[in-house]
């Protein structure tokens, strides 16, 4: 029990330390969030009134410390452009990115994980060269383009799916599958192809393990001796890859969000950039940190739960 | 011992072989080899002389890119001339190996006695219950304490010399005739060690399974063994009953492994050692392989590799100085 709260301070110290980043890095940076809100034309008494109202002109302490009371109550301030709680928008954009992420994750785990394993048990025999060959043309393929393609073959031409848009689970959960069905794929392709090589080097590693000759020597066919024995102690770095893909495309699938158009965090996020959105900047970067905490403290747990030698945060 | 007992593996000019890019390796480079019921016969040699490659080739788990030719004959069935998937049945029932470092060569995902009980899976149709007994008993025979505790954990939470009761007990849980033990002391402290060979002729005594003793240490072998073939560069160049061995030996590699056994009486002298290093498994010899590190070599010995010159009755030696040194 100690050593998760222990995990949970120093997951906290690390999301209050991004804060603290992003806050000095906002005020280090020119231009004032209320001169991008008016533009350059504005009146002075106009620029005065609206940083007053902001309360930019505060003293550096009293607004750092409005920023981490703000922190710990969930209130981000307010966006720029949007005019509402950054909290809210983020919290709006999350059900369309979580169901990206989830579905994507799906397809890579239930696709990736099982030709990886074939690539590797026939090893430099010709199934595993062509799963190799096929995973590095996927590779190769950017996601906007595989996704450009996906439209035209299934949206445009098949017309399966009505191409980009979304639409809401609790209106229409088939429809929200529909509409998100293409872009998880497009987002898994490349990530497919890469657990499929992480699965392969990973299971060729431990075939030249000893505990691999002594489970044949017990009479065990091939296939036995990768999934009971192999597999398992491979898991450990594909688990790890898997947590960098998941924190991706959770962090905001930007291309992708904005080939099939989907009011998803990757869209916020490029939005509040183009337009200086200061505080909806840095309410972005501590989502982004904290899922990449949480993902994190998630994959030592899995750790722990595949390997019995590993302990929560030390690793043997 | 009873050295004319009934055979139960005979190996006959064995041969392996590695395809590697940089071309082909010959480990093993035909040895026939006999082992008798209820023997225990040693093999010695030092590492890369290719006693491992010859335990797995009897297993029939060598490498893919190996090539084993010869004859290996088990209780009337040539189990090279067999496919990979007819073997299994007897792979872990009636031939079982126990490895070198059983840190490595036990799952470090899975419980112990999981481990045991995935050979009598393998091998038997009792039922998860009466499994679950019989490795309980295995436990306790291979002098595991509290088998009910030790089958939950995992390799790493036991000590090197249970790590090691836990293998014997992988290989002879099917009760088979024939056990390989390849090092199987090498990892361990000596005082372990000595348990270790207790057990293991302790199981050869009760269950009458036949033992080959891999190893590359002397002292251990004329422990336990009754007969002795010492393998050098993937040949057998000496053969015999161990006590006339290690009175009489009669191939010079094999004097030199008994001089380099340290002795109570050789404290603060220079330890002996073979001078010159194993040649490596790419260098071709046209002559005996042991001459450029052989004291006695003589001019024939560069050009031709001798057979085997019969000493006594069942003491043999590949030199052609054999019994004259």
């Amino acid at each position: 029990m100690f050593v998760y709260l222990k995990k949970l301070f120093a997951m906290i110290l690390t999301v209050l330390l991004v804060s603290l980043i992003t806050f000095v890095t906002f005020e280090i940076i020119p231009g004032s969030p209320a001169l991008s809100r008016l533009g350059v034309d504005a009146e002075e008494s106009q620029y005065e009134a609206l940083s007053a109202e902001l309360g930019l002109n505060d003293p550096l302490e009293i607004r750092l410390s409005r920023w981490l009371k703000g922190l710990f109550t969930g209130d981000l301030g307010i966006s720029m452009r949007y005019s509402v709680p950054v909290s809210e928008l983020i919290l709006d954009r999350l059900p369309v990115t979580i169901s990206l992420a989830v579905m994507a994750l799906a397809l890579i785990v239930l696709i990736g994980i099982p030709l990886g394993i074939v690539s590797a048990k026939y090893g430099e025999r010709l199934p595993g060269i062509l799963i190799t060959l096929i995973s590095q043309i996927g590779m190769a393929i950017p996601s906007f383009w595989s996704g450009i393609i996906l439209i035209y073959i299934f949206g445009i031409v098949l017309r399966w799916v009505s191409p980009g848009g979304f639409v809401p689970w609790s209106e229409d959960a088939y429809g929200a599958f529909k509409s998100l069905i293409l872009p998880a794929i497009a987002i898994a392709l490349p990530s497919i192809a890469s657990i499929i090589r992480y699965t392969r080097n990973s299971i060729m590693d431990q075939m030249k393990s000893d505990y691999v000759q002594l489970a044949l020597s017990k009479g065990l066919n091939l296939n036995s001796v990768l999934l009971r024995h192999v597999l398992k102690n491979a898991l450990i770095p594909i688990i790890t890859v898997l947590g960098m893909i998941a924190a991706n495309i959770l962090g905001g699938a930007i291309v992708i969000e904005q080939v099939f158009t989907l009011p998803g965090v990757g869209r916020l996020l490029i939005n509040a950039i183009t337009t200086r959105d200061l505080p909806l900047v840095q309410g972005m970067v501590l989502y982004i940190a904290f899922i990449i905490v949480v993902i994190n403290f998630f994959i030592d747990v899995i750790y722990t739960v595949i390997d019995p030698r590993i302990r929560l945060g030390q690793r043997v | 011992m009873n050295c004319e007992s009934e055979s139960l593996l005979e190996i006959k000019d064995l041969k392996i072989a590695f395809k590697t890019p940089e071309g082909i390796f010959h480990a093993v480079k035909g040895i026939s080899l006999e082992v008798g019921k209820r023997e225990i016969v040693g093999i010695v040699g030092e590492s890369g002389c290719g006693k491992t490659v010859t335990a797995l080739s009897i297993m029939h788990i060598l490498p893919d890119n190996s090539v084993a030719t010869g004859s290996i004959d088990f209780s009337g069935i040539d189990l090279l001339s067999l496919k990979e998937n007819e073997t299994r049945e007897t792979r872990g029932r009636d031939i079982s190996m126990i490895f070198q470092d059983s840190l490595s060569s036990l799952n470090p995902l899975m419980k112990v006695g999981r481990q045991i009980e995935e050979n009598l899976m393998m091998h038997t149709s009792l039922d998860s219950r009466n499994r679950f007994l019989e490795v309980l008993d295995i436990m306790h025979k291979v002098g595991l304490p509290d088998p009910e505790q030790t089958y939950k954990k995992y390799p790493h939470e036991l000590s090197g010399g249970m790590r090691q009761r836990i293998a014997i007990a992988i290989a002879i849980v099917c009760n088979p005739d024939l056990i390989i033990a390849d090092e199987p002391t090498t990892a361990l402290d000596v005082t372990v060690q000595a348990q270790i060979l207790e057990l293991l002729r302790k199981i050869n005594r009760e269950s009458n399974s036949s033992i080959i003793f891999i190893s590359h240490n002397l002292g251990v072998v004329r422990e336990i063994c009754s007969i002795v073939y010492v393998m050098y560069a993937g040949h057998i160049v000496e053969k015999g009953p161990v006590n006339k061995l290690f009175t009489d030996p009669a191939h010079p590699y094999t004097m030199g492994l008994i001089k380099a056994i340290p002795k109570r009486d050789s404290k603060g002298k220079e330890l002996f050692d073979i001078r010159g290093r194993v040649p490596s498994i790419a260098d071709s010899i046209p002559g005996c392989p042991f001459e450029p590190r052989c004291d006695y070599a003589v001019e024939r010995c560069k050009k031709e590799f001798p057979g085997f010159k019969k000493i006594a009755n069942d003491h043999e030696a590949r030199c052609f100085l054999a019994g004259d040194i």
